[in-house]
């Protein structure tokens, strides 16, 4: 390419910089990640229930306790569908029991919103009796639902 | 109502869905962040902390995304996503800069950044040296007239998106762009 004024010097060069591809960056982006997942997300231990409604699992007292961070990435998981995803998920704790959970959602265009937080009640109470089993005082009216946003189509894209 | 399950392409996302998904932990979320915009804000970081330190750019793009990961519940949306990450990088790229003195040019990393042409070797040589004659010129200039500069003529942002990222007035973008710019057509000028 012939360069025959500054002008096409600068502008040659700026064609080359916005096409770059730095050759270090997967090892970059990999060094990125690794410290990503190294950083530990602030989690309290809750208290788990036994069959009998009861924190101990045995005769010896045992007891069972899960971070709620595990709570938190399974009902993320759980409620990430195709007519609905988390916007924010927040527990609430007394003393180490999970009294309460707070879910703001966004839904997908032309869904029925009042069933969806119905829907959503039951979702989150599953998930959290699968893993800290059945809390005798906790039930649905301890979980609220917001809907925050409604998108056109699926909302995990949008 | 059914609420079927279905697995979704994490890289099909807008940045709005992916920014939601990661505030909530999801780390396939972020990484897609991250090869989304991760490569712009290295080649950012690359040219802002100038020549011979691509391990400088390397931790401070790293930094950058570490960083967005811890606060990425602090981003409300009121600018792009890009804009936000480049702000990170820059701030720390021109912490970077005033920490550290001056450096020659390093002629193996300017040849390592301009990916030679396997098709026209003397091409290749060309627009290596181009490039090293475009990175010697933004050392010289002051941080934020590289800055703006980078953003504008690189990155492609709108003046608001450079005002944003840098932290600075709209005016006062626009001013450090266009002094920028006629200084670097000054020092190019010597290169045919």
């Amino acid at each position: 390419m012939a360069l025959n004024s500054p002008d096409d010097a600068l502008a040659r060069a700026v064609e080359l910089a916005r096409g770059e591809r730095p050759e270090a960056w997967p090892q970059v982006a990999a060094s990125a990640m690794e410290r990503v997942r190294a950083f530990v997300t602030p989690s309290v231990p809750l208290h788990a229930f036994a069959p009998d409604g009861g924190r101990e699992f045995d005769d010896r007292g045992s007891t069972t306790r899960v971070a709620s961070r595990v709570v938190k990435a399974a009902l993320r998981a759980a409620l990430d569908t195709a007519t609905h995803t988390p916007d924010a998920l927040d527990l609430l704790i007394e003393e180490g029991r999970l009294v309460g959970v707070e879910v703001a959602l966004v839904g997908s265009y032309g869904t029925d919103l009042h069933a969806l937080a119905e829907e959503v009640r039951t979702q989150v109470l599953d998930v959290v009796r699968d893993l800290l089993g059945v809390d005798p005082d906790l039930d649905d009216a301890d979980v609220a639902v917001r809907i925050v946003d409604v998108v056109v189509g699926d909302p995990r894209l949008r | 109502m059914s609420a079927t399950q279905v697995g979704v392409d994490a890289d099909a996302r807008t940045d709005t869905a992916l920014v939601r998904a990661a505030r909530l932990g999801d780390q396939e979320a972020f990484r897609v962040i991250v090869e989304r915009h991760g490569p712009a804000m290295y080649r950012y970081a690359l040219r802002m902390v100038g020549s011979g330190a691509e391990s400088d750019a390397a931790e401070v793009t790293q930094e950058a995304l570490v960083s967005a990961w811890k606060d990425i519940g602090s981003f409300q949306g009121r600018s792009e996503l890009r804009t936000w990450l480049i702000r990170l990088v820059h701030r720390r790229a021109v912490d970077l800069a005033r920490r550290r003195r001056p450096v020659p040019i390093d002629d193996q990393v300017m040849a390592a950044i301009a990916r030679p042409a396997p098709d026209d070797p003397l091409q290749s040589v060309l627009d290596a040296e181009l490039l090293a004659a475009l990175q010697a010129a933004l050392d010289t200039l002051p941080p934020l007239q590289r800055a703006a500069w980078l953003l504008r003529e690189v990155e492609q942002m709108s003046y608001e998106e450079i005002a944003t990222a840098l932290g600075v007035p709209l005016d006062s973008a626009r001013g450090h762009l266009q002094r920028g710019r006629r200084t670097l057509a000054e020092r190019m000028a010597r290169w045919r």
